[in-house]
């Protein structure tokens, strides 16, 4: 027991910087801290349902509701779980150092599986805990005071069972990741074949909507249709609909709940036996196969060559391009996220704009689609930028090996950006088409072209500050030291930045369209206008840039 | 009677120079320059305050749309009146002004315009008296008196320049298109400044039909925002670079212009008789408090300006208090914006131009106190002479001006009453009203030194920005003179050959107040391994880093095989192969990928890469491991592919920092091997290492640094003589004489 | 991206479609007042049968103690009077909450009138607390807007109670709910 304490101990210090319990003020900073996060997401559940309240649903919809939320929530647990089990127990770096100590394999295992419990556990008592809470809130006067100190008790148990299913299926996950690392095309595919269903599914999920909604008349049809949604759902996702149960208890003949009644004891019991059963078979699977899989991560196969790699010469900027393809675009960590903004934004445009073309809207609301237009367009563009204000620091100490190369710095600098622009490029033409299809009469052809221009200066502009960001304040001691995991303030710069010029850029494209419309009539004048200011900004952040690089590169 | 008036007054001004006029070394002279020039401004203040001009609310005949209201004096003398208004203030301040500050393009002004002024003031002498005051020009007023008294000093001390000047030989003829230029745009800027509020309803109308309203944002409106906010900022850029003189001299010829400019609305008599017109709005009171900082370098209200002022001005811009049905281009409008704008802009400059030193806290806690003792004032002004039956509404804290603007919620505030009755008179606060105000206001101020804190940082980094950018560009000349016409790929040094060349180098971090390495100097040449000795900490890797180009130079030089490394870093990094102490390779790349690319980047040709690359994988027995990403390598092979890059395009110069740390002994002789067969090829070695057996094997000389300096550079051979390599190492370290 | 990041996004893109929902939709030219066609009663329970004939809906629910509450729907109102039939064995305090809806759904005025059979009735006084009405049926409209129907006690085997719904707009359509209560058989 003491060993196994020590192990969670020293692994929980690792994955959740327990740097707080050193003095009693951080300490008691940390809790304030934790329970205002607490309380705030409570109130913003609270706030939520209230309004939906008073649009939408019934006192009695609460239960649902919750279904709803916690079906949602413990859904992604369980995918969380199992991913973050797969890289916790096979692939942490820690593991080669936990092998060497001089404790059972079994224990190694034992406080993985607690560390990644405890780890679940603060997750969940900061988001489906307080949004559980806060939701029932808006319905005290059917369920309980009492469901509010039951949940919090519960869900020292309930995230076991993520837990333990994760530690379950992530062995299959393992042989899955392992086969697609040793065949790199069968990643590469699946992933191609996986991405273009989800965004043929969307398309066609966005194209069935109505092309007239009117929420204001056709709401009672609307409301009823996910009242009967919800009835079926909660049939449907049963054992989540029990946790629900467990939490609020049974109703009663005066439709109320009643926390403390048979039926929740009886869900606690089937819970309780789900847990050790769960447990059981961990054990008797998991931890059996642990050691010889998790040591196997040490491996590397060595591949046989057939024949010799010849040494090919190429120019310096296709050798960094060379270089940033392979570890950027097919480092799955780098250009996953970024590549999933690229292809979300057409998607999330063409959503809205359905929906806006469903509403009947007259012409302060056509002026403020095409502002809100614009902010969507931008913002998760310009925020996807926060991984290039961090590109430069993470390659560590290679980084200022670089330094010591006879060549003009720009080169590698542009070079990393290289990809960037060309996948937000061909994401903007294709966000700025689908926008296109739907406001064809007002935007003509070159007005959308303009249009594009703009984003594309606008994005461009974001992405070279971001990397100045970097280069000005670079973290690659910390990559080196630390890993991914480091805490980048040029980050949150970035990300800061991508919101305010979003919103700037929003507000002035309605001032600017609200004039043209009702004066001239034709939008090309606002779009004009808009690329003024974009080519303004692209130009005084390059300019900047190039100074800034010139001067301070060398001495950063 | 006028022109008496006048003549006499400038006879007199001349008597009384006349008396100096032999003590030209002394101070008398100048010092009765100085006494005439203010006593010219104080004439055109008491002309100011004398009257206020008839002209304003008149308007030219304009295409027949309206027409002007003094028709018996007909157009000719109503804009003669008008010009001498406007263009005498100009020639008021621009001359008070000669009279202190000895400023070229002053000196232009005054010489050259000012004659013809004096000339057209003097065809207009009877129109401005009879139109612009009102008056008779046989008759001796207040403010003709003083019209005459200032026609006069200024006709004199125009008259006395040019004889000063010629007397002097320092006649400021231009030097060029450029003077030419500058002399037009300052005459041209300093007309506009002190262009009256009503001249732009007396030129095109204020009433017409075709006015544009105030409220509608039209294309006038356009043309006034962007000339009123670019052409501040291109005076700023204008002037940033002048000496500090002449930024004096054109910060108050602005500041006093404006200052008058605003009184064109203020007079005596409504002074004393009308407490509602006393300029006790926080906005109207920068007006007069900018020019009086300036001038008497006044600290505190300067301050009290640029924090309280400022926001203040943005507020009203944000709520302006004319009605919507007022054309724009009245004088109203003008005069608001104007005195506005004005409060809001002057303050930034004043500093940005360092005429103030940039705040501190202190001075933003006595501004916060100078804000206390105005508010208090201006309520108390409010009440009592609101109690007295007048309606001032000084700083909007009688008024329902803000709460009008805000909403029904702030009206109800506002109606929230605490009175009294003393003697008769009824005396009331608005105290929930008048205490948000004041905390709101105090916090808005310190949101503003938020705001300003930014601003400077900003200013500071640009500040930087600039100068670092001059030194690169003085850097880039001083090499070009070095070079004395040769290609910049030629070495400095042509007769180095292959040598590293350390001259009384010296690093100094940024964040440290002592040197990490003091005075460095020691040579390398050809064909030698060159070992590098200190303990943890003395300085060695500081010296690898500044010569690999890592870190930049504070102090010295250091050349490679000729090349500065500072001032050619490029030609000098060809020539170096640099092997760090912590390998910094690209992890998911294979050993081949990687080695490739550094190739690439030295522009190695194939056949010379292959041999070399075939070669390396040979000695270092990578064959099953050079096409694996380097992820899957041990540290040995890690260390070893470092190596094979860092020799790929045969450096003249190969830096080896600790390489052979944790490598196997197979890989250390491997090493040692690669060693010095790159030096018998002629090449230098460059080897820091903690292993004194290694060093004293394979190294030919050695220098040991110690706390940032070097103590010793022997050859090892003659060290062995006198003890081992050890045993000497540890007496220099441990404070024994060196011998260098 | 990071998860607060893709939050406010999220929030923001949901903020954007409600803004344009709320402000920038076309007001009607003019206000016609559209009247309550037709009153709908919403089920509680889950659907258990729709029979053939008749067009009858049955919808039942359980209550604690494992009894089913059975409620029909008529699609045209029953010879004995009503349109709804809820039928449910006692249990103390056993309570309904009926829910309505009305067509069109863009009706101008929304709301409910409930009559009911006040003899039937009993209701508490705020200041005494007493039970003033000699009925054992306590009839309330909730913050909802909803009918909640109460049984304190039953003085016979069977006990009925009828409710009328109607529009508040005036409207003449209405909807009869007749609540059956009955003893559980020993």
């Amino acid at each position: 027991m003491k060993e196994l304490k020590a192990l969670v101990l020293m692994q929980l210090k690792d994955k959740l910087d327990l740097g707080f319990v050193k003095t009693k003020k951080t300490l008691i900073r940390k809790i304030v801290f934790t329970l205002l996060k607490f309380i705030i997401v409570a109130a913003v559940a609270f706030v939520a349902r209230y309004l939906l309240g008073l649009f939408m649903f019934y006192n009695s919809d609460t239960p649902q509701i919750m279904i709803v939320l916690a079906t949602f929530l413990i859904g992604v647990s369980f995918i969380t779980c199992t991913v973050g089990l797969v890289k916790s127990l096979y692939f942490a770096d820690d593991n080669k150092v936990l092998i060497t100590l001089p404790v059972e394999n079994n224990i190694i295992f034992l406080s993985k599986l607690a560390v990644y419990y405890l780890y679940e556990l603060s997750k969940e008592y900061l988001l489906i805990v307080p949004v559980l809470i806060g939701v029932g809130l808006n319905s005290l006067n059917i369920l309980t005071f009492w469901f509010i100190p039951w949940t919090l008790l519960m869900f020292l148990i309930v995230p076991m069972v993520p837990v333990l299913t994760g530690a379950l299926l992530s062995i299959p996950a393992l042989y899955i990741a392992r086969f697609a690392g040793r065949y790199p095309v069968f990643k590469v595919a699946l992933f191609a074949v996986v991405a273009g269903l989800l965004i043929w599914g969307l398309a066609v999920v966005i194209g069935m909507l109505p092309e007239n909604i009117d929420l204001i008349n056709q709401g009672g049809t609307v409301l009823r249709t996910i009242k009967n949604f919800l009835m079926k759902f909660e049939k449907t996702v049963l054992p989540v609909s029990w946790l629900i149960y467990l939490l609020i208890g049974r109703r009663r003949a005066d439709l109320t709940y009643s926390v403390f009644s048979a039926r929740t004891f009886i869900i606690l019991g089937g819970l309780l036996l789900l847990i050790v059963l769960l447990t059981g078979i961990v054990f008797l699977v998991s931890r059996p196969l642990f050691f010889g899989m998790m040591s196997k991560s040490f491996e590397f196969e060595k591949k046989s060559i057939d024949r010799e790699k010849l040494n090919r010469k190429h120019g310096r900027w296709f050798a960094f391009l060379y270089k940033e393809f392979k570890l950027c675009i097919i480092n799955e960590e780098v250009s996953l996220p970024f590549l999933a903004v690229y292809i979300a934004v057409p998607l999330l445009i063409f959503l809205l704009n359905k929906l806006y073309f469903a509403m009947d809207t007259r012409l302060k609301g056509q002026v403020m689609t095409y502002a809100f237009n614009l902010l969507i367009m931008l913002l998760p563009m310009l925020a996807s930028n926060a991984v290039i204000a961090t590109l430069f620091s993470k390659e560590g100490r290679a980084g200022y090996v670089k330094k010591t190369k006879p060549i003009n710095i720009m080169m590698p600098i542009f070079a990393k950006l290289f990809f960037f622009m060309v996948f937000s490029l061909i994401s903007i033409g294709v966000t700025v088409a689908v926008f296109g299809s739907f406001v064809y009469g007002v935007f003509k052809w070159y007005d959308l072209a303009v249009l594009g221009l703009m984003l594309v200066l606008f994005q461009y502009g974001h992405a070279i500050l971001s990397a100045l960001l970097d280069i000005m304040r670079p973290q690659n001691e910390q990559y080196a030291t630390v890993g991914d995991n480091v805490q980048n303030p040029n980050e949150t710069v970035s990300t800061i930045a991508a919101f305010a010029i979003s919103a700037i850029v929003a507000g002035f494209s309605y001032i600017l369209f609200s004039e043209v419309t009702l004066s001239t009539g034709t939008v090309t004048l606002a779009v004009v206008k808009l690329l003024g200011i974009a080519a303004v900004f692209f130009a005084a952040a390059l300019s900047l840039f190039i100074k800034c690089v010139r001067a301070y590169y060398y001495e950063k | 009677m006028n022109y008496v008036v006048s003549a006499g007054v400038a006879a007199l001004a001349a008597t009384f120079m006349l008396a100096f006029e032999g003590n030209r070394k002394g101070n008398g002279e100048r010092s009765c320059v100085k006494v005439f020039s203010a006593a010219l401004l104080f004439f055109y203040f008491l002309r100011c305050f004398a009257y206020d001009s008839k002209l304003i609310g008149l308007t030219l005949v304009v295409k027949g749309y309206s027409s002007l209201a003094y028709p018996e004096a007909g157009a000719f003398s109503a804009v003669t009146a008008f010009i001498a208004e406007w263009f005498s203030l100009a020639a008021a301040v621009a001359v008070t002004l000669k009279g202190f500050f000895k400023v070229k393009t002053l000196d232009r002004v005054v010489l050259f315009l000012m004659p013809v002024w004096c000339v057209i003031n003097a065809v207009s002498f009877k129109s401005a008296i009879n139109i612009s005051m009102g008056g008779d020009v046989n008759k001796i007023t207040f403010a003709s008196f003083s019209f005459a008294a200032e026609s006069g000093l200024l006709g004199y001390l125009t008259a006395y320049h040019w004889y000063a000047a010629i007397r002097d030989k320092d006649i400021p003829l231009f030097d060029g298109w450029k003077s030419a230029g500058v002399f037009a745009a300052c005459v041209i800027f300093g007309a506009l400044s002190a262009a009256p509020n009503y001249w732009c309803q007396f030129i095109f109308g204020a009433s017409v039909k075709q006015a544009a309203l105030v409220k509608s944002f039209g294309f006038e409106h356009r043309l006034l925002l962007y000339g009123g906010v670019l052409l501040p900022i291109a005076a700023y850029f204008a002037v940033r670079h002048r000496d500090e003189k002449t930024i004096k001299c054109a910060l108050l010829y602005f500041t006093l212009t404006a200052m008058f400019v605003y009184c064109y609305t203020q007079n005596f008599y409504d002074l004393v008789h009308d407490p509602t017109s006393w300029p006790l709005h926080l906005c109207n009171t920068a007006m007069f408090l900018l020019p009086l900082c300036l001038t008497f370098r006044m600290k505190r209200l300067f301050y009290f300006t640029y924090f309280i002022n400022v926001f203040g001005a943005v507020m009203a811009m944000l709520m302006p208090n004319y009605n919507d049905g007022v054309r724009l281009n009245s004088a109203e409008i003008i005069r608001f914006w104007y005195n506005h704008y004005y409060a809001f802009y002057m303050p930034l400059p004043v500093v940005a131009l360092k005429q103030f030193p940039r705040p501190t806290v202190k001075q933003f806690r006595y501004s916060m106190i100078g804000f206390v003792i105005y508010f208090l004032f201006a309520l108390s002004m409010n009440v009592i002479l609101r109690g007295y039956g007048y309606n001032p509404d000084y700083f909007f804290l009688a008024g329902d001006h803000i709460v009008s603007t805000l909403g029904t919620w702030a009206e109800n505030i506002y109606d929230i009453t605490l009175g009294f009755t003393l003697g008769g008179h009824a005396f009331s606060f608005r105290p929930v009203y008048q205490a948000l105000f004041f905390f709101l206001y105090v916090g808005f101020g310190l949101g503003m030194w938020f705001v300003y804190e930014i601003g400077f940082s900003l200013a500071d980094a640009h500040g930087r920005l600039t100068d670092r950018r001059k030194k690169i560009k003085l850097d880039k000349f001083a090499l070009e003179a070095a070079l004395d016409g040769r290609s910049i790929e030629e070495p400095m040094n042509n007769d180095a050959g292959i040598k590293l060349e350390l001259k009384h180098f010296s690093k100094k971090y940024s964040t440290s107040k002592v040197y990490a390495v003091n005075d460095a100097s020691f040579e390398v040449h050809g064909g030698e391994i060159f070992g590098f000795l200190g303990p943890n900490g003395a300085g060695k890797s500081t010296i690898i880093k500044s010569i690999v180009g890592i870190q930049p130079i504070t102090e010295g030089a250091i050349e490679v095989c000729g090349y500065d490394c500072e001032k050619q870093p490029v030609q000098a990094k060809r020539l170096i192969g640099y092997v760090p102490d912590h390998y910094a390779l690209y992890e998911k790349l294979t050993g081949r990928e990687y080695i490739n690319y550094i190739a690439d980047i030295y522009n190695v040709s194939r056949e010379d890469r292959t041999e070399r690359i075939e070669r390396h994988i040979k000695m270092f027995e990578l064959q099953g491991s050079i096409d694996n990403p380097i992820k899957t390598y041990s540290h040995g092979m890690k260390q070893k592919i470092t190596i094979m890059a860092a020799l790929v395009h045969d450096p003249k110069l190969w830096i080896l920092d600790e390489p052979l740390t944790g490598l196997d002994p197979n890989s250390i002789f491997q090493v040692k091997e690669c060693m010095r067969q790159h030096a018998e090829a002629g090449n230098i070695v460059f080897f820091s290492s903690h292993i004194i057996d290694v060093v004293e094997r394979i190294c030919d000389r050695i220098t040991i640094i110690k706390k940032g300096k070097i103590l010793v550079t022997r050859d090892v051979a003659d060290i062995e003589k006198e003890c081992p390599l050890e045993e000497y190492y540890l007496k220099m370290i441990n404070g024994e004489s060196a011998e260098r | 991206m990071k998860k607060s990041v893709i939050l406010i996004i999220a929030i923001v893109y949901l903020g954007s479609v409600f803004i344009v929902g709320l402000l920038g939709i076309k007001m009607g030219l003019y206000n016609k007042t559209v009247y309550t066609e037709e009153i709908i009663y919403i089920p509680e329970g889950k659907l258990e049968a729709t029979l053939s004939d008749d067009a009858r809906e049955v919808y039942t629910q359980a209550t604690r103690t494992g009894n089913a509450i059975r409620e029909v729907r008529y699609k045209k109102r029953h010879e004995n009077g009503f349109d709804v039939y809820i039928d449910a064995i006692y249990e103390e305090g056993i309570t309904f909450e009926l829910k309505f809806e009305v067509r069109p759904d863009n009706v101008t005025k929304h709301g409910f009138d409930y009559a009911y059979e006040k003899d039937k009735t009993y209701s508490i006084d705020p200041e005494t607390g007493e039970k003033i009405g000699g009925g054992n049926v306590k009839f309330s409209v909730n913050g909802d807007g909803n009918a909640v129907i109460t049984f304190a006690g039953m003085d016979k085997q069977a006990e009925t109670f009828d409710v009328q719904v109607t529009p508040s707009d005036g409207a003449n359509v209405q909807l009869i709910v007749r609540i059956n209560v009955r003893k559980p058989t020993v």
